[in-house]
């Protein structure tokens, strides 16, 4: 069972172009949905944190730079 | 005042909202873009917030490969410069098979446009109304005289219009909806919380103006 939010999901695009994350999208979107915070949080009618992961943290937006090239 | 017969309003508010939706793939509401406006702080949080991911992708990649390791374990793959070594396993799940992609099931909604594009809304929502009002040829005639003739027209009428103005603003949040969501977007997709706030607002609305017109 797939996950109803994911067309408006601003992570799974994320999650499905690298491979590298692909494990959230296999086991959240793609199959316990319902454990997912965002979905959760989507269910209850609030508006979801765009840094909310699927697992309840929170990525730290403002340590988000560029890494050195 | 005279109002537009119902055999245009009724279709020309039907294809409002269902055109709302397909252009837009969101819910046609007006409280929940006025409550988005009383919380503005992190309103505009979330919106930065957002434009962040959007333009950092590298780094988020970088970053959730991280939190990948963390999350998952060795069930994370390796592969992406700038990922922590992998933690050893802290969860017992098991990967399931990989299922065949599915279309989106039932009514999918468009991510939450940004404050500027709800405060365009409200802003053309009042000038709507400004230009009815001179094309009808009845701006300035304040509330109607069904209005006056209950209410007055002084300090009397502001007073009802704050307090009415408050009633509709506590009961719209406390309920998720205004007439305009619930009563036209809700119960257009038959949402049971919807028809039962649809029956409620509009029996009341009826017991309060047959009350006030008892009063006055």
């Amino acid at each position: 069972m797939k996950c109803p939010n994911t067309q408006g999901c601003p992570l799974f695009p994320l999650f499905r172009m690298k491979s590298s994350l692909g494990v959230w999208q296999t086991h959240y979107c793609e199959n316990a949905f319902e454990t997912c915070a965002r979905y959760q949080l989507a269910q209850q009618g609030v508006r979801v944190p765009p840094n909310l992961l699927p697992n309840g943290k929170e990525l730290n937006l403002a340590g988000l730079t560029p890494p050195a090239s | 005042m005279t109002y537009w017969p119902f055999w245009i309003v009724a279709p020309a508010l039907a294809v409002l909202t269902v055109g709302y939706w397909i252009a837009l793939r969101r819910p046609l509401g007006v409280a929940g873009v006025l409550a988005r406006f009383s919380r503005i702080a992190e309103e505009a949080e979330f919106d930065r917030g957002a434009a962040v991911l959007q333009a950092e992708q590298a780094a988020l990649e970088a970053a959730m490969a991280q939190l990948t390791a963390e999350a998952f374990g060795e069930l994370a793959p390796a592969g992406t410069e700038g990922a922590a070594p992998l933690a050893p396993a802290s969860t017992e799940w098991p990967a399931p098979p990989p299922e065949p992609a599915k279309a989106p099931q039932g009514r999918v909604c468009a991510p939450t446009p940004t404050l500027t594009v709800h405060a365009t809304f409200l802003v053309s929502l009042a000038l709507g109304g400004f230009v009815a009002a001179l094309v009808r040829g009845t701006f300035g005639e304040g509330m109607g005289k069904s209005f006056a003739a209950h209410l007055g027209a002084g300090p009397r009428s502001l007073l009802a219009l704050a307090a009415g103005g408050v009633l509709v603003g506590f009961g719209t949040s406390l309920c998720g909806g205004c007439s305009a969501g619930h009563g036209l977007t809700g119960c257009g997709r038959l949402m049971p919380g919807s028809l039962l706030a649809t029956v409620v607002f509009f029996a009341s609305a009826v017991a309060a103006s047959l009350l006030i017109g008892r009063l006055a």
